[in-house]
């Protein structure tokens, strides 16, 4: 009891302290962006037509990479300045994923087996598809029910200039502004933070990776439920996970491409970080369309793919 | 969404305030002072800067805040101490409401939740008490790691000793190995030297192991080896140091495509304590 008690201490701790300097981050760009840059300024920016949009959306980690963590303060201000909540969704679903760090994490990961390129393009492509699909569905809802969608808090501001109240002051005044913001940020993104932090750390005590393992090969199916369960309960950064999912040598592509493509979209932690911007009904809309889509783009992967890839050593592979 | 200014408890908001600047506060002094103290070693050398960054920046923004904060309530004292306006004296039976100076515009929605909500600075005690008295050095349990090996019956086979000297490996070398079929077939058989943490697994099996890791320990990978022993191994405990030598062999798990090196000792001098790494983790 006392080692387990011991590991869950260290466990939580290495999730938190590894998010919370992106969350500060994350928290101090997102009191920029609503004190220093005006709501027109995107306007301009984002295309007209909406499906160019989203897919502007899934391509904006490529200009601003940033981890999932810190994404959620700065989309909330996003929203707030009339972002469209379909970019933002995009955005927070294919930012962690499509940009170089992560795609050249993924890479490194698998460089020692068959088909690392291949590994890399169907983690970007896939994650794209289930960003711009479940974006569109979200665009769909959105345009139904308003922003009765967002919570109160991420709802943008009504009028031809909704932040003039924002904009207003010296740039002193605007600096202590960010400050508020930040810090009300950050509060508010952290306390959800830990609750995901707690409960990752108690699966991981009572979880072992070598059991999800075993129930994968018991099934392809059993297996991209095994890991997408695993993705979800684990919690890791989307520049780790390629290195944890390339560990599982022995499995074919389907089940570690389900890991890694859920991962930045949805686990234990996101899940809470979720409840700080949008309403029940967008995240639980969310959470099916980004489980069955991976689900089943991963399960197309399993039947069309060599399972080769990104498992087999290469015969010249050196250490 | 409007605010009811009306209905605004500014000594609240005060107070929520003073707690939030509480909270970031602490957390900032505790990651700053897990950075300087070494107490990090659960998370990969790269990822320790930043903790120290993410301290220092919050300590920046807790400043500003903090005085921002006592500007603002500076401006409140000198207006409630203003008796007078327009001609008119604050008495106790004026009939409108004497408000405080704010610096933000309640006529609109500001973005902020101004209600306090004491709740979510009780979540936040946790990480606040828990790092400092709980944390301490070292890494995880051999429990947690003896959880994650691979712990299925594996073939019995015999293999045939080859000639040749000792060869030192570490558990990284071992795992790497047992993922190749040549490497393994080039290995098997050879007499190695590896070095790790002792586990017993049960009363009859045992294991060297030794964690990898990428980012943080959430992430961690078991290394192991097991070992099949002739001789008693009732000297050593858990996550003792010890250096061992033997037959080197790969095991099919039964039902499953996944090697398991074992280590074959058959002499009491082929396992003793060894110095300890630098750290209990290997980061890749």
């Amino acid at each position: 009891m006392e080692d387990q008690v011991h590991d869950f201490i260290r466990l939580f701790a290495s999730i938190f302290l590894e998010a919370m300097p992106f969350i500060v981050l994350g928290s101090v760009i997102a009191g920029f962006l609503e004190h220093f840059i005006p709501a027109r300024w995107f306007t301009k920016i984002i295309p007209g037509n909406r499906p160019a949009a989203i897919a502007l959306g899934c391509l904006l980690g490529l200009a601003l990479p940033m981890c999932e963590c810190g994404i959620v303060p700065i989309m909330r201000r996003l929203l707030r300045k009339g972002v469209p909540l379909s970019c933002c969704v995009a955005y927070m679903m294919c930012g962690p994923v499509i940009n170089l760090i992560v795609l050249s994490s993924t890479l490194v990961a698998f460089a020692k087996y068959t088909g690392g390129w291949q590994m890399t393009a169907l983690r970007g492509g896939l994650a794209f598809l289930v960003g711009f699909v479940t974006a569109s569905i979200i665009d769909r809802m959105h345009r139904k029910h308003g922003n009765e969608l967002l919570l109160p808090l991420a709802r943008p501001g009504v009028g031809p200039d909704p932040d003039a109240e924002e904009m207003k002051g010296s740039f002193l005044t605007k600096i202590g502004r960010v400050a508020e913001t930040g810090m009300h940020d950050f509060i508010d993104i952290t306390v959800f933070l830990t609750i995901g932090a707690v409960l990752s750390a108690l699966c991981n005590v009572l979880v072992s990776k070598d059991t999800v393992e075993e129930l994968g090969n018991r099934s392809p199916a059993l297996s991209v439920l095994a890991f997408m369960g695993l993705a979800i309960i684990l919690c890791l950064c989307s520049e780790a996970d390629a290195f944890v999912a390339a560990s599982f040598s022995n499995l074919p592509p389907a089940p570690k491409l389900a890991f890694l493509v859920l991962g930045p979209m949805l686990d234990l932690k996101l899940y809470f970080l979720f409840t700080r911007v949008f309403g029940r009904r967008v995240i639980w809309t969310i959470v099916t369309s980004v489980i069955v889509q991976v689900f089943v783009y991963s399960m197309v992967v399993h039947y069309l793919m060599d399972p080769s890839i990104g498992s087999v050593l290469p015969p010249s592979a050196g250490d | 969404m409007g605010h009811d200014h009306a209905a605004h408890d500014h000594g609240g908001y005060y107070v929520d305030q003073l707690c939030s600047l509480a909270a970031c506060a602490a957390l900032a002094v505790i990651s700053v002072y897990l950075h300087v103290s070494g107490q990090l070693e659960f998370l990969a050398p790269e990822f320790r800067a930043p903790v120290l960054y993410g301290g220092l920046a919050l300590l920046v923004l807790v400043f500003i805040r903090g005085v921002t904060l006592w500007y603002q309530v500076g401006r409140t004292v000198a207006h409630m101490h203003d008796h007078s306006h327009d001609g008119h004296q604050h008495t106790e039976e004026c009939d409108h409401e004497h408000t405080a100076a704010c610096d933000h515009d309640h006529s609109q929605d500001c973005g902020h939740d101004h209600a306090g909500v004491p709740i979510r600075y009780a979540v936040l005690v946790l990480p606040i008490i828990a790092f400092p008295l709980f944390l301490g050095g070292g890494g995880l349990s051999a429990k947690a790691a003896i959880r994650n090996m691979a712990q299925g019956a594996t073939e019995d086979k015999q293999v045939a000793a080859k000639g040749g000297g000792t060869i030192a490996l570490t558990l990284r070398d071992v795992q790497q190995t047992s993922y190749s079929p040549e490497k393994r077939a080039a290995l098997e058989g050879r007499k190695v030297r590896i070095k790790g943490m002792f586990a017993q697994i049960d009363a009859q099996r045992f294991s060297l192991f030794k964690m990898r890791i990428t980012h943080c320990v959430a992430d961690a990978i078991v290394m192991d080896c097991r070992i099949i022993s002739t001789v008693p191994l009732t000297k050593y405990r858990d996550k003792d140091w010890v250096s061992v030598e033997g037959q080197i062999e790969f095991h099919k798990l039964v039902g499953r495509d996944k090697y398991v090196p074992i280590i074959r000792l058959t002499n009491e001098a082929d396992i003793d304590f060894t110095e300890p790494d630098a750290s209990e983790y290997d980061y890749s």
